[in-house]
């Protein structure tokens, strides 16, 4: 978890930027920025484009100031509003064809899968587990990344891409389905490391 | 069912999104085998390790917030209205240190999870074996049991293991770095004195934390607090019933493997009974009623069942046969000492 914005600075900072403070906005920004650009990576490739996201959500911020209702915090604010952008964009701007066959995946699927196996070998599981999941699918990882760094339910994800319920369910089975596998050409052993690791 | 749904399920659990009835199905599955046990926990675990997954990025935090204020500034300019400066310098100031604070947390997390070195060790041949840890602490490893900890154990600041299985630990005393043990359910031993054995296998209902001295804190799920135990008290928790209970238990046997025998102190004949079963893998049934609290004392039984079980029988004038199921057979027999 990137560093949060606790309430009580939560509400001291919203009222110093609703009453115009510029100040206010940069200590939101250096609190939240580089967590929310690391939040988008997960889902977007190009570091450029999630910078360029994550900045459009500051200026919204500052824009909307006057007018902000924030429910829950201000940082699940600034992420959820980073996400809704960055879905909008692989829908419209990346095109990344959601409905599509996961067959055409598969090649793409199969080269990478090498990298993840040199890491390995350099006997660094969390750095293969983590180069696995970068490695999945566009989709897949896009999915993934919702459900599990995002919070979403399976239908609001759903609902949010426009694809099926069923589609998320094959594509979480698949992504974890290669999860496990690295894992497990870890062998035995490694799950005690991983436990560790996770402790 | 398929494997497939199972899978899907356990997802279904882990995001959240699982129905009660779906919870039942899945852990009914689950206790079916220990392989189907194992596969829930494969999948749990790859689904945490996900957890410090965090793409790298390369920020310069003050030329993209140029950026910021070029484009806020873009279409129109915005008349910033001052607030009296007091009360901003105050808000700044706090802000300030919270941010500094925050931040400072969270670089020290990251720095710990990647840079550390981390042995592990798995007894799978052996019925025990003894692990020294660079701490001075020693741990006795039971057969298919798994250790990890991180070789510069006796430098950090706080003493982290993970275990898989069963395991006797006897901690070197450091009340400035509490010894904390990672389950593989993410519950938590952590130890406050000194020597104590943990049962935790993976698909066994029961998990159970005994103390031979000292005091320990058992959390046998995460986020939940669980018992204090003293010394020769028995903590149990029940994976089926998500209960824990703090017994007192007749006999220290639970840590026989390690001591390599049994060992009983006026102990009734029903108890000493239950030990040698689990300790020697047999049955054996007692008919006289009359004798199931007669007191028995021997300091240490290691023998061949046989020669445990006659030993046993003769302090107490007890019949010994063995029908035909191989369970060994105890009549008549009166109470002495």
């Amino acid at each position: 978890m990137p560093p949060t914005l606790d309430s009580s600075a939560d509400r001291a900072l919203l009222s110093a930027l609703k009453a115009g403070d510029e100040q206010a906005l940069r200590r939101i920004y250096d609190l939240a920025y580089i967590g929310l650009v690391r939040d988008l990576r997960r889902l977007i490739r190009d570091e450029d484009t999630c910078r360029d996201i994550a900045q459009e959500v500051f200026v919204e911020l500052w824009r909307k100031r006057e007018t902000l209702q924030v429910h829950t915090s201000l940082h699940a604010y600034l992420r959820r509003a980073a996400v809704n952008r960055a879905i909008n964009f692989l829908k419209t701007q990346q095109r990344i064809d959601l409905q599509a066959d996961d067959q055409q995946w598969h090649n793409e699927a199969d080269t990478q899968e090498t990298d993840a196996e040199i890491r390995e070998q350099q006997g660094q599981l969390e750095t293969a587990l983590h180069q696995a999941i970068e490695n999945l699918p566009e989709k897949c990882r896009i999915v993934f990344t919702l459900s599990r760094f995002e919070q979403m339910s399976h239908r609001e994800i759903a609902e949010q891409l426009g694809i099926s319920v069923k589609t998320i369910e094959n594509q979480l089975t698949k992504a974890m389905k290669t999860l496990r596998e690295t894992l497990t050409r870890y062998g035995q052993m490694s799950s005690i490391v991983i436990l560790w690791l996770l402790r | 069912m398929q494997q497939q749904d199972y899978t899907w399920l356990i997802i279904k659990e882990l995001s959240g999104d699982i129905t009660p009835d779906e919870a039942t199905a899945l852990k009914a599955w689950m206790s079916l085998s220990p392989e189907n046990a194992r596969t829930a926990e494969d999948i749990r675990r790859s689904w945490n390790a996900a957890d410090h997954w965090q793409p790298q990025v390369n920020i310069d935090l003050d030329r993209d917030f140029e950026k910021i204020t070029a484009r806020i500034n873009e279409p129109e300019l915005t008349v910033v209205k001052r607030p009296n400066a007091f009360s901003t310098r105050q808000l700044l100031k706090v802000a300030a240190s919270l941010a500094l604070l925050l931040l400072a947390v969270w670089g020290m997390k990251s720095y710990q999870i990647f840079k550390q070195n981390v042995i592990q060790v798995a007894v799978q041949q052996e019925d025990k074996r003894r692990i020294d840890l660079p701490d001075g602490s020693r741990v006795w490893l039971r057969k298919g049991a798994e250790i990890a900890y991180n070789a510069n154990l006796s430098t950090s600041n706080t003493r982290e293991i993970a275990l898989i299985g069963e395991a006797y630990f006897e901690v070197a005393h450091n009340p400035e770095k509490p010894f904390r043990i990672t389950l593989n359910n993410g519950g938590h031993v952590e130890v406050l004195g000194t020597e104590f054995n943990v049962q935790a296998i993976p698909g066994q209902d029961e998990w159970s934390v005994l103390v031979q001295s000292g005091k320990v804190r058992f959390d046998p799920q995460p986020g939940q607090r669980g018992l204090i135990l003293q010394k020769g008290q028995r903590g149990v928790f029940s994976h089926k019933t998500a209960k824990s209970a703090l017994l007192q238990p007749t006999t220290m046997n639970e840590l026989a493997w390690q001591r390599d025998g049994l060992s009983f102190v006026s102990t009734p004949l029903a108890a000493v009974i239950q030990d040698m079963e689990k300790y020697y893998g047999c049955k054996i049934r007692l008919d006289n009623q009359a004798v199931t609290n007669c007191p028995y004392t021997a300091p240490l039984v290691n023998q061949r069942v046989e020669t445990a079980i006659q030993t046993l029988a003769a302090s107490f004038d007890l019949q010994m046969t063995r029908n035909e199921e191989g369970v060994f057979v105890l009549k008549g027999g009166v109470c002495k000492e």
